[in-house]
């Protein structure tokens, strides 16, 4: 097999641009196209992701509207989703090919959805020149915000600065700090949050000092609640 | 002879064990339960949430119908129109179901 088949099997996209120039002298031409490739899942493609809902959207959403997914984690925290693409096809006129013909340069992608303890979807992200290994779980920390008032989460280390940036991923095991500032007229009320997957997760919530420590070996969701302070009662004369 | 030789070709025509166009027909949401299934479609392609959900993957022959299709290692989606999704209650009754067209 040629070294320019082996590599076209295996998916990686970005060698044909080198590849292709030298083989440009001696007839080969490359036709950008776009289609799935044959035998591979068709229903998945760069926009799915948008449409899975994390928060809202269970584990069985996903696979009612996905249908069975190509790869599922251990603790079946994490679904893969593969598909393959056709993005150029390189013509040749013979010479190593012998009698020449189009080799499809094929592109592999991998979609991945984690769910949290509640088997909702927590996070959703989409691998392009996916090279057939699953990612590890990234560790994340999901913050959201609610309540009446209004506030901020920051994090040390930097990372989280909630409403801006909500989401935020360390290396496994980092100790990270997060701190709620309630905004003028709002007040901190508390903490709620979990630690998904089944491995060990520590998290600290103190609402006293409006300080969650998060021990990050997996993803977690935290919700800090600010509410509005309540109006001081003017004395009737 | 073309008579001849045409009928000798569609003699030699693939069939696909299984396949038949009512093959799906049976499933009723709120009637069917997990045993039959199983018993009708065979193992399921996987099983999610404790057994409550079978994924299949499903062919579809324009003559010959909807059929289960054995599961490929080396091309996992080969042959399967449909990953069909089954959702059973606590007591083991379909729910609800989804056929998701794959290719």
């Amino acid at each position: 097999m040629s070294r320019l088949a082996k590599r076209s099997r295996h998916g990686c996209l970005s060698w044909w641009v080198v590849g292709c120039a030298n083989l440009l002298l001696t007839g080969c031409v490359v036709i950008p196209v776009n289609y799935h490739l044959a035998g591979s899942r068709h229903n998945i493609t760069e926009e799915t992701a948008s449409i899975l809902q994390p928060g809202s959207m269970t584990k069985v959403d996903v696979l009612m509207l996905l249908g069975e997914p190509d790869y599922v984690s251990d603790d079946a925290r994490r679904f893969g989703y593969v598909w393959k693409k056709v993005r150029a096809l390189v013509v040749v006129g013979g010479g190593q090919f012998g009698a020449g013909g189009a080799m499809p340069v094929v592109q592999s992608h991998l979609l991945q959805v984690w769910f949290d303890a509640s088997d909702h979807i927590f996070q959703v992200g989409t691998v392009k020149d996916w090279g057939g290994q699953l990612l590890q779980v990234p560790p994340a920390i999901a913050m959201t915000t609610r309540g009446t008032g209004n506030g901020t989460v920051i994090s040390s280390p930097t990372g989280i600065n909630c409403g801006l940036a909500c989401s935020a991923s360390y290396a496994t095991g980092t100790t990270i700090t997060l701190t709620a500032i309630p905004a003028s007229g709002s007040i901190f009320v508390g903490w709620t949050g979990a630690c998904t997957g089944t491995e060990v997760c520590e998290l600290t919530l103190d609402a006293n000092t409006h300080e969650a420590i998060v021990r990050l070996r997996q993803p977690v969701a935290v919700t800090a609640t600010f509410d509005l302070r309540a109006a001081p009662t003017t004395p009737s004369r | 002879m073309v008579a001849l030789v045409v009928s000798a070709l569609a003699g030699c025509a693939a069939t696909i064990p299984g396949a038949r166009a009512d093959l799906l027909t049976f499933l009723r949401a709120g009637e069917t339960t997990r045993e039959e299934v199983v018993l009708k479609l065979g193992p399921p392609s996987a099983r999610f949430e404790q057994g409550r959900v079978f994924t299949y993957r499903v062919g579809r022959d324009a003559k010959q119908g909807y059929h289960v299709v054995t599961q490929n290692p080396r091309q996992p989606w080969e042959g399967v129109r449909y990953s069909m999704v089954l959702v059973f209650d606590a007591s083991g009754v379909l729910e609800k179901q989804s056929l998701v067209a794959v290719q």
